[in-house]
């Protein structure tokens, strides 16, 4: 038995000696991780969090704004789970504020020292952490097929000025330059990289978390709406609507010199045999912009009453913390752990660079977390329509910035 | 005692469904309607007043237009397509043919799909590099394009086809149905008469379906305002924001926008909208036969 | 394409066709073409559900969706309803039929039982404003269940129904009734008054005349609102999994789980053999009651 226990017996010893449960409770527990790669993840999570006593209830809902739905709707029915895949920043202070959540500092005492400031703050409701952040994923991404580069005899390019010329050459040679999937979740990623390029943090903070209007009607933002403007013709006709992982099919079979996708990409090279950092080349784009837009894979601790529950949630905390648990689990999701002293060994290349971003601080919560979601949304819609339409740029610029004006 | 009972039996006997029907729906959308009028985030609440703030804010929101604009695009399309394609196909049904339960059983067999269904698979039909594009491809016409689901100007039809392929079987029921309950004597008329079947049907027989088309108009327009889940399955609202309908603005505005207050904003104001068109219809209809 | 149809109005000079019995060959021909159109519309889609569901994920990368499956497999049928995996378990979906007919087939009784009072209380024993009553029924249909998830969820929880499968019931139900009582109304209306006025004068009250004299006319009526109510409850999203908890779950939450996940490789296969069984219970229903709810509408079911 204990031979079993492997690589997770830490996590079990240090569960069992950091809460001594009492009761061996239940956490049902709802979560929008469906598919192979990341249900193998979660297998992870829930293999060492039975192993402190307690028992796992599964609860997938496909599709986070659906298992949002029904987490809020099981909260107004008075029958919370007992823990909940919940965003960090904004959307969990919403729910901290109506009362909706407990906190976890019992099991929490030295989160501060382990945790990115930026994740720390985040999680914390009036001081005390609400939710235990479990793994975290870059969005800003620049992916390469290293064997088009390589046919077209261009290396990865730094700034988007770069990409955009090495357009011409990918398209001589019969390559797609970008492989897009036309949905605005996706579109948001090539958008903030834009951002970042045209103003740098500063810019990108400006425009996505304050929504100030000068900034979204300056210079600056001109310029992003012109680069913008060029994604039209990088990408291919099928583009719009179509899947994140079908588009990712496109470069991984060399269909297309580029793509800029979440880390979560990865786990369809791993999938096709491919080693990301080699076959397909990354960057965190534009390279020295210091920002890496990042989101957070965390759960949230409803305001259950029952002792035995509680405890549930404190051993979950702590399992979800656990160094181990952390290291294993972000292997195999393709994301990299949020604890910043975690054992490095083991991961891929470009972990390697996101976990050298995360420990420079260059870590950047993405805007949904930290923006009134009407306000980021409305942006978001406007850059979505004006991707989709034949708006010149400054028609673009003035309709995103009214847009988000309304929303005051 | 009992002459009451007697005399009122039939408001008894419905009173509890009125009484559920009361709460549950007029309750509930004077309940969103107060949500609309306070600052609801994640959770309702009425302590935040706003007065008609949301409904500023709503009317300012370009997605909004365009979702109002598509609800009548794509209502009206999908009435009028459906119901004259569904009248058509009944017509040749009736036209005495061999196998009809085999042809009205495929025109049929859809309404057993729900939305998400139909959405699934005409989005796999539609896709240009897995359906039937790529099936024109094989047969040789390389040319061939169907764009529906990637251009912002068609994409409605896309809405349009998947809905009617999944309702067209009821409403060609319902009229075949009205077919056969009209007088075999007016077409032994008519062919005394010389008259042609198309006339017969454009100016006798179609007029005569009138009570039809209430049943029809009803249902059919329950199928748009409830058209989230096709919305989902098969454009996600896109491409941008171009397939976007009220429905799935309200759901979007609740729960990837936590912002209860605009979503309810908005399911007042399409709820208004579609009674404003149906009621004076409801009523003119209903006191025809009451 | 266009030739054949424009020489069709004007055939006159081509002997053969002149004759009446050619004519009418003729336009036999057009409508059996025309209705052959219209079966391919309707029915190509559920040949590409069955035809993929049985080829395995290699030949459907290759090949598009249109062609036979070369060697043909019901692996996936078998992994759609025991093994596909649905987040950390892997049962396939045939765990939550049970779930979704425990749900289904109470709500879909006890909603058309309602209805049929209902619109016998409008029809044949109306009063002052029972148009208004209809109308009203008919009119508050309109609103989009999306908003009215919280109030529900309240309500549900005051009543110490969230979460169960009777608070599920209760829900279909009620959202039931106004679709249950427009269709027996609008049936009722086509029954003569005389017999029910033949009976009342003999004595006989309003709930004897409803079993002994109005339901055994309605069979047909009936097996319409059964079809309708089944399909639309079988078929909900929504409701299920907003107030369902994961061992109360129907299927159609299963499957969204398994068709809708964003993340990962997509099983086309899988999905649409479970897209198949999903909907099987209700494409039974309408085969083996297809001929009902055609005659059913023929008594006059819908006649507004």
């Amino acid at each position: 038995m204990l031979t079993k226990l492997g690589v997770l017996g830490s996590a079990m010893a240090f569960a069992l000696t950091t809460t001594t449960p009492v009761f061996a409770g239940t956490a049902e527990v709802i979560h929008w991780w469906t598919t192979g790669g990341e249900a193998a993840a979660l297998k992870i999570l829930v293999e060492a969090y039975e192993k402190t006593g307690n028992t796992w209830k599964d609860n997938p809902v496909a599709g986070g704004e659906a298992a949002r739905m029904v987490a809020r709707t099981r909260i107004l029915g008075g029958d919370p789970p007992t823990s909940m895949q919940w965003q960090v920043g904004a959307p969990l202070m919403a729910l901290a504020e109506e009362g909706q959540l407990n906190d976890i500092d019992a099991a929490a005492k030295d989160w501060d020292k382990l945790l990115p400031k930026v994740i720390a703050d985040n999680a914390k409701f009036e001081g005390k952490y609400v939710t235990a952040p479990m793994s975290i994923h870059g969005h800003n991404w620049l992916w390469g097929n290293q064997a088009v580069l390589d046919d077209v005899g261009i290396a990865m390019p730094k700034t988007w000025d770069e990409l955009i010329a090495s357009a011409d050459k990918i398209r001589a040679k019969g390559y797609i330059p970008l492989a897009l999937g036309g949905q605005s979740w996706q579109e948001i990623f090539v958008f903030e990289s834009i951002l970042i390029d045209v103003g740098g943090r500063d810019f990108l903070t400006k425009v996505t978390y304050d929504l100030d209007d000068a900034a979204l009607r300056s210079p600056e933002m001109l310029k992003a709406f012109q680069t913008f403007a060029k994604v039209r013709d990088l990408v291919d006709p099928g583009s719009p609507s179509r899947d994140w992982n079908i588009t990712g099919g496109m470069l991984i079979s060399g269909k297309a010199a580029y793509m800029i996708m979440g880390d979560w990409l990865k786990g369809e090279f791993v999938a096709a045999n491919k080693v990301p950092g080699k076959d397909i080349a990354c960057e965190v784009f534009p390279a020295g912009g210091k920002t890496l837009v990042f989101g957070t894979d965390a759960f949230a601790m409803t305001a259950v009453k029952d002792p035995a529950a509680r405890e549930a949630q404190l051993a979950l905390a702590t399992t979800i913390m656990d160094p181990v648990v952390q290291k294993e689990f972000s292997l195999r999701k393709g994301s990299i752990p949020p604890r910043l002293d975690v054992d490095k060994t083991g991961f891929d290349a470009c972990a390697q660079i996101a976990m050298g971003e995360a420990a420079e601080g260059h870590l950047f919560l993405v805007p949904d977390n930290v923006t009134d979601a009407t306000g980021i949304g409305a942006l978001v819609d406007q850059m979505t329509t004006f991707l989709h339409s034949n708006m010149t740029p400054e028609e673009g610029m003035t309709a995103m910035a009214d847009a988000v004006a309304a929303t005051r | 005692m009992r002459r009451f009972l007697q005399r009122h039996v039939s408001q008894i006997a419905l009173s509890p469904s009125l009484a559920l029907i009361a709460i549950f729906l007029y309750g509930f959308i004077a309940y969103t309607a107060a949500v609309s009028t306070t600052n609801s985030k994640a959770f309702p609440r009425f302590d935040n007043f706003v007065g008609l703030e949301q409904y500023w804010r709503l009317f300012h929101t370009p997605r909004w237009h365009v979702a109002f604009t598509n609800m009548f695009l794509f209502g009206g399309l999908f009435l009028l397509v459906t119901i004259s394609l569904g009248l058509v196909i009944a017509i040749l049904i009736d036209q005495r043919i061999r196998a009809e339960s085999f042809f009205r059983s495929i025109v049929m067999y859809p309404m057993a799909m729900s939305f998400v269904v139909t959405g699934i698979i005409w989005q796999w039909l539609l896709n240009p590099t897995l359906g039937i594009e790529v099936m024109v491809h094989q047969l040789g016409f390389t040319s061939f394009r169907l764009d529906w689901l990637t251009n912002p100007d068609t994409v409605i039809w896309a809405l349009v086809v998947a809905a009617f392929w999944q309702g067209c079987g009821l409403v060609m029921a319902l009229f075949l149905a009205g077919l056969r309950g009209i007088d075999e004597d007016i077409w032994k008329a008519a062919a005394v008469d010389g008259i042609p079947a198309w006339r017969v049907y454009v100016f006798i027989v179609i007029p005569m379906l009138a009570p039809v088309f209430l049943t029809v108009v009803v249902l059919l327009s329950l199928s748009i305002v409830r058209a989230f889940d096709l919305v989902v399955a098969l454009t996600n609202g896109g491409p941008g924001v171009s397939s976007d309908l009220p429905s799935v603005f309200m759901f979007d505005m609740a729960f990837r926008r936590t912002n209860l207050g605009l979503s309810a904003a908005s399911a007042v104001v399409m709820l208004c909208t579609v009674l404003a068109i149906l009621i004076p219809y409801l009523y003119a209809e209903t006191r025809e036969r009451a | 394409m266009s030739a054949p149809t424009d020489a069709m109005p004007r055939p006159a000079r081509s002997g053969w066709l002149t004759s009446r019995r050619s004519k009418a060959i003729l336009k036999r021909t057009v409508l059996y073409l025309l209705l052959a159109l219209v079966a391919f519309f309707f029915a190509g889609p559920l040949y590409i559900l069955l035809s993929t569901s049985f080829k395995t994920m290699p030949e459907i990368q290759s090949g598009g969706l249109m062609s036979l499956p070369h060697e043909p497999t019901a692996q996936a049928w078998v992994t759609a309803w025991g093994e596909a995996c649905i987040g950390i378990t892997c049962g396939g979906l045939k765990g939550y039929f049970g779930n979704s007919m425990v749900m289904t087939i109470p709500a879909v009784l006890i909603s058309v039982m309602i209805g049929a009072i209902n619109g016998y209380a409008l029809a044949k024993w109306p009063f002052p404003g029972a148009r208004f009553v209809f109308a009203a029924l008919v009119a508050g249909n309109f609103v989009p269940f999306q908003v009215v998830l919280a109030p529900v969820a309240v309500t549900l929880r005051t009543l110490g129904l969230f979460g169960s499968v009777e608070g599920l019931v209760l829900i279909h139900v009620i959202y039931g009734i106004p679709i249950t009582t427009m269709l027996f109304r609008n049936f009722f209306l086509s029954v003569p008054n005389d017999l029910i006025k033949a009976a009342r004068i003999d004595g006989a009250g309003f709930f004897w005349i409803f079993f002994r004299i109005v339901l055994p006319l309605s069979p047909s009526v009936i097996v319409v609102a059964l079809i309708l109510q089944f399909t639309g409850i079988w078929n909900d999203f929504l409701f299920a999994v907003s107030f369902s908890n994961p061992s109360s779950a129907p299927m159609t939450v299963a499957l969204n789980n398994l068709v809708n996940s964003n993340f990962g490789v997509k099983e086309y296969n899988v999905h649409m053999a479970a897209t198949v069984i999903a909907a099987a219970p209700t494409l039974i229903l309408y085969i083996l009651l297809g001929r009902y709810f055609l005659r059913g509408m023929t008594a006059g079911a819908v006649k507004g």
